[in-house]
């Protein structure tokens, strides 16, 4: 997504990404990102907070006003407060398979 | 906490599965389109790659590779009216609450709240991850999603990578 935001900025499009993933953001280097040390599936915090959600995305969303540095990758506060698993920690759980037909879910 | 070096996690994937080395993408320099007016007058899209589309659409494939399938999400859309099918992350708790990995509902209160000018009319899921052909995002697959943005006249973009 990176690489698509390098695209975009340079249509005149301000973009800024959201990343959990601070060296694989770091050596693609999109225009302004925010890097949160959450797990990849929870860049805005946990269900039900929408007051952390909200501070997460002003704090990005503010990128776009006050960065100058092109390339500038900010880490914010925020903790997850447990260790963040990665696919590679989940692998039995997410292991490839079809959705269900008749619900379009993936069986976990 | 230390971040996680992912660089790492996944190379050593590749070795153990006797994959070629990844190839990473390395750039030294990007250059920045600043903003030509205040936030507050802004209008703002935001695209996440992580496998999200309507229900009554056609789910993504979980595991796709050099899927360059673009949905269009009307942002007006109920948070509930979405399913997730990606297998290379945790999506559950996205599931429950769509707003900590697609924030359309909190997008929309900083619209009201003046932070931003307003929410584009649309926004985006693709790019789903393990795109091999780079070049093909470079040279047809952003630039027309961009064509797509100025259409909407988006000025800013929220870019949430899953």
């Amino acid at each position: 997504m990176g690489l698509v935001s390098r695209v975009v900025e340079d249509f005149g499009i301000a973009t800024v990404n959201v990343s959990t993933g601070r060296d694989l953001t770091a050596q693609v280097k999109p225009p302004r990102s925010v890097f949160v040390n959450h797990p990849m599936g929870n860049p805005f915090g946990r269900p039900g907070q929408p007051d952390v959600q909200r501070e997460i995305l002003t704090a990005a969303l503010d990128r776009l006003e006050k960065c100058t540095t092109p390339g500038e990758l900010v880490d914010l506060p925020h903790d997850w407060g447990e260790k963040v698993l990665t696919i590679f920690d989940l692998k039995e759980a997410f292991r490839a398979s079809a959705p269900d037909p008749s619900t379009g879910k993936q069986p976990y | 906490m230390e971040p996680i070096d992912f660089v790492a996690l996944i190379d050593n994937y590749y070795q153990s599965k006797g994959y070629p080395p990844y190839r990473w993408t390395v750039n030294d320099d990007v250059s920045l389109s600043p903003l030509s007016k205040p936030l507050s007058e802004c209008t703002v899209s935001m695209l996440t790659s992580g496998g999200i589309s309507y229900k009554i659409a056609e789910p993504f494939n979980p595991i796709a590779k050099d899927d360059f399938r673009l949905d269009a999400i009307d942002s007006a859309s109920a948070d509930d009216a979405f399913q997730i099918n990606d297998s290379y992350y945790d999506h559950r708790d996205a599931e429950k609450d769509l707003n900590v990995i697609f924030p359309l509902a909190r997008l929309r209160e900083l619209a009201r709240d003046r932070v931003i000018g307003r929410v584009a009319d649309r926004l985006w899921s693709g790019f789903m991850g393990r795109i091999y052909k780079r070049q093909h995002i470079i040279d047809e697959a952003a630039p027309r999603f961009a064509e797509e943005l100025k259409r909407d006249g988006v000025d800013a973009i929220v870019m949430v990578p899953a």
